[in-house]
């Protein structure tokens, strides 16, 4: 057992460490690179965190779609049809949407934020 | 290339057969598939301010700079906005691979320098850029295909609603891991496909906020033309409305600048025929192939046959491309 802070916060150290004093001392594509890795880090912070729910929550939509919980299993299935009906198409559109919207919780937060045109 | 500019002066000399010297040689990108660089060129009194524009190597390159050049003067001709093509080296020996050289063209490239600039100059220039993309895309769209240089023609001839097809179901099958959202718009796009366009058009294929040239006069020049080939103008259309042209724009659909509704009135007043269906499917398709593709660069990064942490970090950004794509497929 560790003392606080936790691997998650320890990351975010380490990315607000590069974006406040790294990033200002550089230019150019190193500062680019330099900028990638802190969102790198932050992504794995998220996914330390929040990884397991969203996971979770998938595998439960998963088994919604197409009765399985293995996306190669499903994506098999969408790809030949199974969700082709009208009714069905909107039912499976919604369910992945939320699944995208967990991804994004960890990898861009905010980017679900728009209705599509 | 420290002796770059001597070098260009050399052969610049010999084509013009009249002496010139070259200042103030800078690079101003350089991406993995191009160098591109400005500089001065001085002939007597006279000076002009030149682009540079060189494929490192050309193994890498999509169109010979002989091509991308014929069809750059193409458009020019056409109406479209173009820098001016002025020479064309196919010596490699001189800096190193192929180049062309361009008049360079005062103005803003970077997308959020352009969206800056539109929201500096207040009032409809955002709206003004997209008429003047409309107008442009459809006088390109006009040219005679049979003018074009044969590279331009695909393989398989012009199918390309075909072939983008095809180019989807293989980027899924060579995901490290399954992805039902693509493999359900991938359904989609099949089951909705529209024919294959009767006529040959020319396309730019990369036409969107950082591939064009504005100043606070408008619309300056569509840049980056090594992507075009016959295809579906209709894909033109729909790739500058992708969302990450729109750099947080989001409500204005053609790159963050202004709506779509624009953009078609424009083309049609310009001549274009427009089928919004169709614009539709490419919007979806150029979504999804956009996204297998950063997946592409994850795998180019954990293969080693291109290690950088801008490729590793690419297979995350892919849900941003499935989010949009099911946005689309309603």
């Amino acid at each position: 057992m560790h003392q606080p802070p936790s691997a998650a916060e320890l990351l975010r150290t380490v990315a607000a460490t590069l974006i406040d004093e790294a990033v200002p001392a550089l230019t150019g594509p190193v500062q680019h690179r330099v900028r990638v890795a802190a969102n790198i880090i932050e992504i794995v912070a998220r996914e330390l965190e929040f990884g397991e729910r969203v996971r979770t929550s998938e595998s439960k939509m998963l088994m919604e779609i197409a009765g399985t919980r293995d996306p190669d299993e499903v994506a098999t299935l969408l790809r030949a049809g199974a969700a082709d009906d009208r009714d069905e198409h909107d039912r499976v559109r919604h369910l992945l949407t939320e699944i995208a919207r967990g991804d994004l919780s960890i990898a861009k937060p905010g980017y679900d934020r728009w209705d599509g045109d | 290339m420290d002796d770059a500019p001597s070098r260009l002066a050399t052969w610049l000399s010999s084509e013009r057969s009249t002496p010139v010297r070259i200042t103030d040689l800078a690079p101003v990108s350089a991406g993995a598939r191009r160098f591109n660089a400005l500089f001065t060129v001085h002939e007597q009194s006279r000076v002009e301010r030149m682009a540079l524009t060189m494929i490192p190597t050309a193994a890498i390159q999509l169109l010979s700079v002989t091509d991308e050049s014929a069809v750059r003067g193409l458009a020019e001709e056409a109406g479209v906005p173009v820098p001016h093509v002025h020479h064309v080296c196919l010596d490699e020996s001189v800096l190193g691979g192929p180049f062309f050289c361009s008049t360079a063209v005062e103005g803003e490239t970077v997308p959020r320098r352009v969206l800056r600039l539109v929201e500096a100059a207040g009032g409809d220039l955002g709206q003004r850029i997209v008429t003047q993309l409309g107008s442009a895309l459809a006088q390109l769209h006009q040219i005679d295909a049979t003018r074009a240089p044969t590279a331009l023609v695909p393989d398989s001839g012009n199918r390309p609603v075909a072939e983008a097809l095809a180019q989807v179901d293989q980027g899924l099958n060579d995901l490290l891991s399954a992805s039902p959202a693509f493999a359900f718009c991938a359904r989609w796009l099949e089951r909705t496909a529209p024919s294959e366009p009767v006529d040959d058009t020319i396309v730019h294929s990369d036409v969107r906020n950082g591939n064009i040239i504005v100043g606070p006069d408008g619309l300056r020049a569509i840049l980056d033309w090594e992507g075009s080939r016959l295809g579906d103008p209709a894909e033109d259309l729909a790739w500058t409305c992708q969302r990450m042209w729109r750099f947080r724009e989001d409500h204005l659909t053609v790159g963050g600048l202004g709506s779509l509704p624009t953009l078609l009135d424009a083309y049609q007043r310009a001549g274009g025929a427009i089928d919004p269906d169709r614009i539709r499917w490419w919007r979806v398709l150029t979504t999804v192939r956009w996204g297998l593709g950063m997946a592409g660069q994850s795998r180019s990064h954990l293969d080693g046959n291109y290690s950088s942490i801008v490729m590793a970090a690419s297979a995350r950004r892919m849900a941003e491309l499935e989010f949009d794509a099911l946005q689309l497929v309603r």
